[in-house]
């Protein structure tokens, strides 16, 4: 059974994507535009990350957690301040994060198309 | 005497139960210094653990001793120490009184503590031996050869009680190690199968059959996979562009190597770094034999790169592709994923810049991006 999902669940939708693995990047940006929904970024730093947080208010996120030796914990943080939900989406497991990274829905690389939907139309719920 | 004998036999039966379930060098230690006190009635026991490099030996037990003395005090291993000369002996060294003792010398902290006589023992080890346990007495004493066997074996006994902690801790962190590399290897497979992903996701469909996208993208994931491959076969994680460019550009140097000729330093580049300096060579030559100089019969591409000099242990590597004697070429109409990778995924990935320039007379492509040398 597939639940179906209006597509106005995700038409304008504002999605920060954090990931710097640049191709990961783009796969994620093109599939979020399919869906419908206006790619913030991608960026591959927390810094590039908070700043897009608190200059253009998304209305949720896709988290990488590696980045390139630090971990996206502080803008899990930073969303989780503003009420914004958020997917992590990563090759580590559940048990492997910490802070609010831990509480978010997780996705495991490589990305499936089908469950980033699903995942993401539960944070507009 | 029969009573000493069965105090001796007692502190063999307790430390080796203890032993048993120890896990820690210094409770072993502490406990073994205790119970040789009392099973040979004198006061003052300690353990000497040799570290060979420092020439030294450290007090790193004992009961009995004043305070700051324990833990802190170190004689040299030299012959002229009553420990050093046990190190080099064979035989537990037996000295009934210091004040006629020749063959060493007695440190100033056993004359403080009154010390008159004393016996010391080599503590074996698997390779080096750990160091020596020592018995003083304030009295003047002739230590009996049941003594003397009892020490030896007690001494052995707490040899191989602590290669047992020793060994027990490196199976702990071997396991431990092992946990963090299986981890880091899961986590590595999954982003390599995210990249593979990408790599087909962005592959374009359009205006190709279904042949020509999948020729297209098997290139792409082995342009991939021989830079994942030449990671993997270098012990320390490196892989050189210079292997890496003679590898990738092969099949289409295969009938006439100096279609394109390459000169370049060899240096390490991280996986990161690899991956993507192959995908961009694979996305130049692709191109070229397609559009550019490789597409007619005396078309040559040159390709070049050194490392710029700069202060500080950073150093960059400058890129440059060159292509002469080619078509006449205009800029595509349209940004496909291999104009993208050139001038956007490489540049991003890499920290650097890249530059893509439609010279008339052939694409011209530079790249330069950070490289530690220090690696």
């Amino acid at each position: 059974m597939t639940t179906i999902i209006p597509p106005e669940t995700f038409a304008g939708r504002r999605i920060l994507v954090l990931e710097d693995e640049r191709l990961i990047a783009l796969d994620v940006r093109d599939i979020l535009e399919q869906f419908g929904c206006t790619v913030l970024g991608p960026v591959a730093t927390v810094d590039a990350a908070l700043q897009l947080i608190e200059h253009e208010d998304p209305d949720a996120a896709v988290l990488d957690v590696q980045l390139n030796g630090t971990t996206s914990e502080p803008v899990a943080e930073a969303l989780r301040a503003k009420e914004r939900p958020f997917l992590v989406l990563t090759a580590y497991r559940r048990s492997h994060l910490s802070g609010a990274l831990k509480e978010a829905p997780l996705l495991n690389k490589p990305v499936d198309e089908r469950k980033l939907r699903t995942n993401l139309s539960g944070l507009f719920q | 005497m029969t009573q000493n004998l069965e105090l001796q036999r007692a502190a063999l039966a307790d430390f080796g139960l203890f032993a048993f379930r120890c896990n820690d060098i210094d409770d072993l230690l502490h406990r073994a210094v205790e119970l040789v006190s009392g099973a040979l009635d004198v006061p003052l026991v300690k353990v000497l653990e040799h570290f060979p490099k420092r020439g030294e030996m450290l007090l790193r037990s004992g009961v009995n001793w004043q305070p700051g003395v324990v833990g802190h005090e170190t004689f040299g291993d030299h012959e002229k120490s009553p420990g050093g000369y046990a190190l080099r002996s064979d035989e537990p060294v037996v000295s009934p009184d210091l004040d006629a003792e020749d063959r060493f010398e007695t440190p100033d902290v056993l004359r403080r503590h009154g010390v008159r006589s004393m016996v010391n023992v080599i503590i074996v080890g698997e390779g080096d031996p750990f160091g020596v346990l020592e018995v003083d007495s304030r009295e003047r004493r002739e230590f009996s050869d049941d003594d003397v066997a009892f020490l030896r074996t007690y001494a052995n006994l707490l040899a191989a009680a602590i290669e047992r902690v020793r060994s027990h801790k490196e199976l702990e962190r071997a396991v431990r190690e092992q946990g963090v590399l299986a981890r880091e290897l899961g986590h590595r497979v999954k982003n390599l199968l995210g990249l593979v992903r990408a790599l087909a996701s962005q592959t374009s469909v359009a205006g190709r059959t279904a042949t020509e996208y999948r020729d297209a993208y098997i290139d792409r994931l082995h342009a991939l996979s021989t830079a994942e491959g030449l990671v993997f076969e270098n012990d320390n994680e490196l892989a050189d562009p210079l292997e890496l460019a003679h590898e990738i550009l092969a099949p289409h140097r295969q009938d006439d190597p100096r279609r394109i000729t390459i000169e370049g330093t060899s240096v390490g580049l991280s996986p990161r770094q690899a991956r993507m300096f192959g995908l961009a060579l694979h996305e130049l030559a692709t191109n070229a034999a397609k559009y550019g100089a490789l597409s007619v019969a005396g078309g040559k591409v040159h390709l070049e790169w050194h490392l710029l000099d700069a202060r500080g242990v950073s150093e960059r590597l400058s890129m440059m592709w060159r292509e002469a004697d080619g078509p006449e070429i205009t800029p595509p109409q349209r940004k496909g994923f291999g104009t993208r990778l050139l001038e956007d995924v490489v540049a991003y990935e890499l920290n650097g810049e890249a530059e893509l320039k439609y010279e008339e007379w052939g694409l011209h492509y530079r790249l330069e991006f950070p490289v530690d040398l220090e690696q």
